[in-house]
C-alpha cells in the first residue's frame, strides 16, 4: 500500500470511532420523531390532555438526544477533507450531491420545524404544531436517506463515470444513484433499525415506571404505542434485511461469505443459528470452520439468492477461484487491476507529450479492467478478505437480537391486551434490560455494513489503504483521542440529563 | 426551561469546540491548503494512484 499501515489504521480507528458514537444518537432521533409524532396525532385527535402530558415528555427525551447528538456527524465530513483527501477527490460529486442535498433540504427542514415542535406548543394552533412535528420525523428520516445513498455507493459505485483526466468519478445518472439497490435497502432496513431502538427505549423505560409504581398510566399508553409501533417496523425490519442480504450477495459476495463464515461454497447453504467459529482455520487447509454450530438448511440459498438450491460461493472459492462457478479467483483480479494502472499510468504520460494515440490505445486497455482497479493495489489475494470472526459475531448478533426484539413487542402487546403488564416484573425488567441491547444491534449492524466492506472504500475501485491523505500518524492519533474524550464526555452528559428528566417523570414540566 | 438552557448551553460549547478548535487547528482540507487549484489537485490524486511500488 502506499501509505503506513499505523496512519491507515488510525485513520480507520478515528472513523470508526467518530462513526460508532454518531450512531449512538442518530437511530433513537430518526424513531422517537415518529413516535411522539404518532402520540402527539393521539392528543389532537381525542383532545385527551394526558396524550398531550405524554407527548410533551418523550419529545423533551428527544430533544436531549437531538442537542447532544447534533454535529457529531459533521466530524466524518472534517475526517474526509484531512484524513481521506484521496478518497474525498475520486469520489467527487458522487458524494457530494446527496450530501448536500442533505445539508440543503433535510436538515433546514429537520431544523426549521424542529423549533416550531419545541418552542410552538400554545404558540401555534394544533394542527400547525403537529404538522411540524410529523415534518421533523420526516425530515430527520430523509437525512438518513441521503448520507445511506452515498454509502450505498460505496458499497456497490453505479451511475457514474471515472474520468482519467481529473481523477474522479462523474456522476452520469443521478436516479441510478438514488434508485441503486444497495442504497434502498440500506435506507429502509438502516432507518426501520432506529424506530425498533426507539420502540426498545420507550418501552424499557415506561417499564421502569411500572416497575417503580409511578405514572401507571402514562407508562402504559407509552408502552402500547412503542410496542405496536416496534412490532411493525420490526416486522418491516424483517423483509428489509432479507433485501439487503439479497442484494450484498449479488454484488459483494466476500461480505456474505465473511458474515457466515463460509468458507467452502455449496449448494442449498445453510444459515449459522448458532457456531463458534475455529480461530486457527486457515485459508486452504483441511481444519473445519467451526467448533460446532447449528445450521438452518438452504436458508443462506434462499437469503442470498430467493432460491433453495442456489449456490452460493465460499470465501476460498472467491479467494482461489472456481471455473466450475465462472468465479474469477483474486489473483487474476488483481493482475486485471494492475493492468488497468498500467494502462492509467501510460495514458497520463501519453497525454504528458500529446501523444493522441497511444493515450487512445492506453485508455481502451483501462476501460477493459477498470472493474478490477483497486485490486491493482493489494499486495496478497487474502488482503481482500474482511475480519471473519467480526463479521460473523456482528451479523449473529444483529440477527439474533433482532428476534428476541420482535419476540419481546409480541410478549408486550399481548400481556398488555390482558391488562396485565404491571404485574409481570420479569417482563418489565426484560424490557429495561433490552435497551441497551437496542444500541449493541445498532452498532453490530454497521459493524457488518462497514467492516464487512473492506478492504474497500469504494467496493473494488479504491482500497481503504489508497484513500488516506498523506499526513502524521500521530496527528491522527491525537484526534483520535481527542475525539475519544469528547464524545464520551457527551454521552455522559447525555445519560445523566435523561436520567434527571426521566427520575422526575411527566409530571417535570415541559 | 432549565433543561432548555442547559441544553443550548451544551450546543454552543459543543459548537465552539468543533469549529473554534478541532476543525481550524486539526483538521484543515489536506488538498486545498497543498495545492492552489483543481488541476494541481487532480493531477496529484493521479500520481498517488498510479505510482509503482
Amino acid at each position: 500500500m502506499e501509505f503506513s499501515d499505523a496512519l491507515v489504521d488510525w485513520s480507520r480507528a478515528q472513523f470508526a470511532l467518530t462513526a460508532l458514537y454518531h450512531w449512538i444518537f442518530v437511530p433513537l432521533t430518526l424513531g422517537l420523531t415518529f413516535i411522539v409524532a404518532i402520540m402527539e396525532s393521539i392528543y389532537v385527535r381525542t383532545g385527551d390532555a394526558w396524550w398531550k402530558k405524554t407527548t410533551q415528555f418523550w419529545m423533551g427525551i428527544l430533544a436531549i438526544n437531538f442537542a447532544i447528538g447534533l454535529a457529531t456527524g459533521i466530524i466524518m465530513e472534517f475526517e474526509f477533507g484531512t484524513n481521506w483527501s484521496n478518497y474525498s477527490w475520486i469520489v467527487g460529486d458522487i458524494f457530494g450531491a446527496p450530501l448536500a442535498i442533505e445539508g440543503l433540504m433535510a436538515f433546514f427542514m429537520e431544523s426549521t420545524f424542529f423549533a416550531v415542535m419545541f418552542f410552538g406548543w400554545n404558540r401555534v394552533s394544533k394542527e400547525m404544531h403537529l404538522f411540524s412535528t410529523w415534518l421533523v420525523a420526516i425530515g430527520s428520516n430523509l437525512s438518513a436517506l441521503w448520507i445511506l445513498v452515498a454509502n450505498g455507493w460505496m458499497q456497490h459505485p453505479v451511475g457514474m463515470h471515472f474520468n482519467p483526466d481529473t481523477a474522479r468519478n462523474e456522476m452520469e445518472n443521478f436516479w441510478e444513484v438514488i434508485f441503486n439497490p444497495n442504497a434502498v435497502s440500506k435506507f429502509l432496513h438502516t432507518v426501520s433499525s432506529g424506530y425498533v431502538l426507539a420502540s426498545l427505549f420507550v418501552m424499557g423505560i415506561s417499564a421502569w415506571y411500572l416497575l417503580k409504581g409511578r405514572e401507571v398510566l402514562f407508562a402504559k399508553r407509552s408502552m402500547i404505542v412503542s410496542a405496536s409501533f416496534g412490532l411493525i417496523t420490526s416486522l418491516f425490519m424483517l423483509t428489509t434485511g432479507d433485501e439487503s442480504a439479497y442484494n450484498v450477495a449479488q454484488t459483494q459476495p466476500m461480505k456474505l461469505a465473511a458474515m457466515e463464515g463460509l468458507y467452502h461454497g455449496e449448494e442449498r447453504a445453510g444459515i449459522i443459528a448458532i457456531g463458534l467459529l475455529n480461530n486457527d482455520k486457515k485459508f486452504g487447509d483441511d481444519q473445519e470452520p467451526f467448533h460446532f454450530k447449528m445450521e438452518i438448511p438452504s436458508a443462506l440459498s434462499f437469503l442470498g439468492y430467493h432460491d433453495l438450491n442456489a449456490f452460493v460461493p465460499g470465501i476460498e472459492d472467491m479467494l482461489y477461484g472456481n471455473p466450475d462457478k465462472g468465479i474469477m479467483s483474486i489473483a487474476q483480479k488483481m493482475q486485471r487491476g494492475k493492468e488497468a494502472l498500467k494502462a492509467l499510468r501510460a495514458y497520463k504520460e501519453a497525454q504528458k507529450v500529446g501523444d493522441t494515440q497511444k493515450a487512445t490505445e492506453a485508455l481502451k486497455r483501462f476501460e477493459a479492467n477498470q472493474a478490477y482497479m483497486g485490486y491493482g493495489y493489494l499486495k496478497k489475494p487474502q488482503e481482500a478478505i474482511p475480519s471473519i470472526p467480526l463479521s460473523f459475531y456482528s451479523f449473529h448478533i444483529m440477527v439474533g437480537l433482532g428476534t428476541w426484539f420482535l419476540i419481546l413487542f409480541m410478549a408486550v402487546l399481548y400481556w398488555a391486551r390482558r391488562d396485565q403488564i404491571a404485574s409481570k416484573r420479569w417482563l418489565l425488567w426484560a424490557m429495561v434490560g433490552t435497551i441497551p441491547l437496542g444500541y449493541v444491534a445498532q452498532e453490530a449492524g454497521w459493524i457488518v455494513a462497514e467492516v464487512g466492506r473492506q478492504p474497500w472504500a469504494i467496493q473494488d475501485l479504491l482500497p481503504v489503504g489508497m484513500a488516506t491523505s498523506n499526513v502524521a500518524s500521530t496527528s491522527v492519533m491525537i484526534t483520535f483521542w481527542l475525539f475519544a474524550i469528547l464524545f464520551t464526555g457527551l454521552l455522559i452528559a447525555e445519560i445523566k440529563i435523561m436520567l434527571t428528566q426521566i427520575k422526575m417523570g411527566p409530571e417535570g414540566g415541559h | 426551561m432549565k433543561l432548555g438552557k442547559r441544553l443550548w448551553l451544551i450546543i454552543a460549547i459543543k459548537l465552539l469546540i468543533l469549529f473554534g478548535v478541532i476543525k481550524w487547528f486539526f483538521f484543515p482540507n489536506y488538498l486545498e491548503e497543498n495545492f492552489d487549484n483543481d488541476t494541481q489537485r487532480s493531477y496529484y490524486i493521479l500520481e498517488q494512484l498510479t505510482k509503482e511500488e
